[in-house]
């Protein structure tokens, strides 16, 4: 989400970068889910920083499915230990969403399964990568910006 | 389900330097992406979970 914020789409742009969401739901859902990703975070979050949600702030995004999870496996994302996914900083951070009241909605997919976040450089080589230790830890957005060449 | 993944060797994640894994992949829009023709550089989001 921080990726779509302008000082972040900006230094996507001036590298013409693309950026590429990946997830392991189904085609279908995933397709479902950027309409509610769009109205009840990303609006919510501009809101929050007094920003103007541009019409089109989805546009340079793309996003796809693999159910199989062999692309994540590829990357070597596999899964985390339920201590880690339902440990004290995660349910903090729960409470904390709560409390500001975003919607929180019944997992449907493996809740163990890790994400991560790459950057592909010009030369088709990783320059940025990262998975975090549980669900609360991503990176800075300025770190994978740094990792644009 | 879930233990079958359990059984699976550990998985290492692939290392800054090392050429990006290629993928295809079909997207919300329709096509289908296949890393080798992105543009670069490219960010890649795995998420996990849908909220």
């Amino acid at each position: 989400m921080q990726l779509h914020l302008p000082p972040a789409r900006s230094a996507l742009d001036a590298h013409d970068a693309a950026l590429l969401v990946v997830s392991f739901a189904q085609l279908n859902r995933l397709r479902d889910w950027v309409p509610f990703f769009h109205d009840a975070f990303l609006a919510r979050r501009f809101e929050e920083a007094d920003l103007t949600l541009a019409a089109d702030v989805l546009a340079h995004t793309r996003f796809a499915a693999d159910p199989s999870l062999a692309v994540y496996r590829a990357y070597g994302l596999g899964r985390n230990s339920r201590m880690r996914v339902y440990g004290p900083r995660i349910l903090l951070q729960y409470a904390r969403w709560g409390r500001q009241g975003r919607p929180l909605r019944m997992v449907q997919e493996d809740p163990l399964q890790r994400g991560g976040d790459f950057v592909v450089g010009r030369d088709g080589r990783l320059t940025f990568a990262h998975t975090g230790r549980d669900q609360a830890d991503r990176p800075p957005v300025q770190a994978i910006l740094a990792a644009l060449r | 389900m879930h233990g079958e993944h359990n059984s699976r060797p550990r998985l290492r994640l692939a290392r800054v330097g090392e050429e990006a894994p290629d993928f295809t992949l079909p997207a919300t829009d329709g096509t289908v992406i296949d890393l080798a023709t992105c543009r670069k550089p490219v960010v890649l989001v795995f998420m996990r979970h849908l909220a």
